[in-house]
């Protein structure tokens, strides 16, 4: 309704007007003098002629008495011809009063064409200005609404489409559902909806493949060095060289598998920052259940934790503590110290072993990518477990310090509290 | 320090709804003064009243521990935190709670007796008390319908100080008031304060705020700062700009 609404406003004040301009041409707004009240004027006038003082104009025309040397009797009022001259020239009629069929006087009746004319102009004027006006104002008011309703509209569309292209999609493109794009622009802001979560998906499905192959690079280490081991131990028991060099090949090809996997894992940790990691506050509880599963073997006993809220992403702490209590179990093979303890700004969970620790000098080297201890010769490892635990702890905003203490290597892990971030 | 009163350490308080954990206060670690004029102040669910509830001992908190005077409370049982609220809290809140079919009188004596049985002793006590924050003796025998807002809540405070409480905890008492009454309950409770009563007022209202000398900040359910007023002077300049300067810094 709305969309017709202007065309047939702008017609009907077109039609208005037409009809104006119209009248104005072909009607006669007349003028010509009433001969009745003419002749009525000049009777009462002749009548009351000897008494002209008193007289009053029982017409509705308007007058001016002159007697017979033009001296002015009496006006109906201000601004009318006083003489013949101005009569003549204002095209008055100008009649002689007569008394007893002598002329006595002259009346000018005053000629109000001219008024009555210049009061039809105004009127048509009036109305064409009125009509103009109100056109104008439709015009206006018709290019807000284009304006709002489909030029603005498409600007939207066209930046909407840069971004897109530009690879964007996280703006949405708002539109009023009303107006006349209002469904293709859904369709669009659906389309780019769809879009994000397509690539949203594909990003999450290759950081997690990622993280995957990382994660299965590092655990499959061990294994294989199991293997590696149990085939040496074979290949110095058999008395059968066919057995013997079996064995020996299947040595050859853990070290292969080691080679390959480590070189998976360092293509593959290039990417670490692509690791989610997405810390919040959590109940200080939450620690023991970590713990618990990181020390699968009960090597450690563990303390109180502290009362408190703890900012941590769980899953990636648990990796942490993981990697801490494997490499205990492999390097030091002893039980395992822990304690707890409320810092100035950190939880710190201290874990030490029993295994004489490392040389001092190697000890800053250890968060280090593909750094190992020189006494670890002996252990499988690829030298990034602390160094990723490192990295995870950064990004919860915590830190690990790794010394030698009293009995063993001691790795500290300190958590920010909840609410400091 | 002898002269703590209260005491919280990594104090939380997390609420669960539909299986999702909100953690309403953070960590808080706090130490409320005696004589002190503590002002909590913060934006609408920043924790103020939270806060404000596990220190009081109206509600327990999920994690940390709260003392008072070295001794610890939050540990206690329900019945034992209703014996520690009667005996050194005094509570006003921004709804009076005044019961309406007893007099004022009736309403101060009704908390009083709850800790003393010596009636004698608290009739006088609250006439003192009534009298000094101008609720004439005409007043006493009025119910509170016949109360103006102003004199409700300064009944209200006077109930609240009747077992002459260690520490006062007013939860935005000038909230349902006036302009003209809210002021003269913030008198009310800056006198006591001068006397050395200890009080704990949450508001989000910087006219209430002035008149704490201590004022902390509490946003998303930790004190992001504090500032200290010293004693609060009628028309102290100074004091309005040093708040309004902290409270910008705070983000207010």
């Amino acid at each position: 309704m709305k969309k017709q609404i202007f065309p047939v406003l702008l017609l009907v004040f077109f039609a208005v007007e037409a009809a104006a301009i119209l009248i104005f041409t072909f009607h006669d707004p007349g003028g010509l003098q009433d001969a009745v009240c003419v002749n009525e004027a000049v009777q009462s006038v002749q009548k009351d002629w000897d008494t002209i003082e008193t007289h009053k104009n029982r017409t509705d025309l308007d007058y001016v008495l002159l007697d017979m040397q033009e001296n002015l009797l009496f006006k109906t009022k201000a601004g009318l011809s006083e003489s013949i001259n101005s009569a003549v020239t204002h095209m008055d009629t100008i009649l002689d009063i007569k008394k007893d069929g002598a002329p006595v006087g002259k009346i000018i009746i005053y000629n109000s064409s001219r008024e009555t004319f210049q009061m039809w102009k105004r009127a048509v004027c009036t109305v064409l200005l009125t009509v103009a006006l109100l056109q104008c104002a439709v015009c206006i008011y018709w290019h807000i609404w284009l304006n709002h309703t489909i030029i603005n509209p498409f600007k939207k569309l066209k930046g909407f489409a840069e971004r897109i292209a530009g690879g964007n999609l996280d703006i949405p493109l708002t539109m009023d559902k009303g107006n006349l794009f209002g469904a293709f622009t859904e369709s669009f802001d659906i389309m780019r909806a769809e879009l994000k979560r397509a690539r949203l998906a594909e990003e999450k499905a290759n950081a997690s493949k990622k993280e995957l192959v990382a994660k299965l690079s590092h655990d499959i280490k061990t294994p294989v060095a199991s293997i590696k081991a149990a085939s040496e131990v074979g290949a110095a028991f058999t008395d059968n060289e066919k057995i013997r060099e079996n064995y020996t090949q299947i040595i050859a090809k853990t070290d292969q598998i080691n080679t390959l996997v480590t070189n998976l894992f360092t293509a593959t940790l290039e990417e670490l920052d692509e690791l989610t990691i997405t810390p919040e506050d959590t109940m200080g509880s939450e620690l023991e259940y970590l713990l618990e599963n990181a020390d699968y073997l009960h090597r450690a006993k563990i303390p109180e934790i502290p009362d408190c809220l703890l900012y941590m992403d769980k899953l990636r702490l648990q990796q942490v503590f993981d990697n801490i209590f494997s490499n205990s179990y492999k390097y030091a093979d002893t039980k395992i110290d822990i304690s707890i303890w409320n810092g100035d700004s950190f939880c710190c969970v201290c874990i030490e072993d029993y295994g004489g620790g490392v040389n001092k000098e190697e000890l800053p080297l250890l968060k280090e990518k593909f750094k190992r201890g020189s006494n670890t010769d002996h252990t499988e490892g690829a030298g990034l477990g602390l160094y990723i635990s490192d990295y995870f702890m950064q990004k919860m905003h915590g830190g690990l310090t790794i010394e030698n203490g009293k009995n063993g290597l001691k790795v500290t892990v300190m958590i920010a509290f909840g609410g400091t971030i | 320090m002898e002269n703590i009163l209260l005491q919280t350490e990594k104090l939380s308080k997390t609420f669960s709804s539909g299986g999702v954990l909100q953690h309403v206060l953070k960590n808080i670690d706090l130490k409320l003064y005696k004589g002190d004029f503590t002002v909590i102040m913060g934006a609408s669910g920043a924790g103020k009243s939270t806060l404000l509830y596990a220190l009081s001992g109206m509600d327990t908190p999920s994690l940390g521990t709260i003392s008072f005077r070295n001794e610890t409370i939050s540990g206690f049982s329900p019945d034992e935190l209703a014996v520690f609220r009667r005996k050194h809290c005094g509570f006003v809140f921004q709804q009076i709670y005044l019961i309406d079919g007893m007099s004022v009188m009736d309403n101060v004596l009704s908390a009083g007796l709850l800790v003393s049985k010596n009636k004698k002793e608290l009739v006088k006590t609250a006439k003192e008390l009534l009298s000094a924050v101008g609720i004439g003796e005409e007043a006493w025998n009025k119910f509170p319908t016949q109360l103006s807002g102003g004199e409700a809540q300064r009944v209200g405070i006077v109930r609240a100080l009747i077992n002459s409480p260690e520490i006062l905890f007013a939860d935005e008492p000038t909230g349902m008031l006036n302009s003209k009454t809210g002021l003269d309950v913030l008198d009310t409770l800056t006198d006591f304060n001068a006397k050395g009563q200890s009080v704990v007022m949450v508001t989000h209202d910087m006219r209430s705020a002035r008149r704490g000398n201590r004022i902390l900040y509490l946003k998303d359910g930790v004190i992001l700062g504090e500032c200290n007023l010293g004693i609060y002077k009628h028309g102290d300049r100074e004091r309005h700009e040093k708040l309004s300067a902290f409270l910008t810094e705070m983000g207010w």
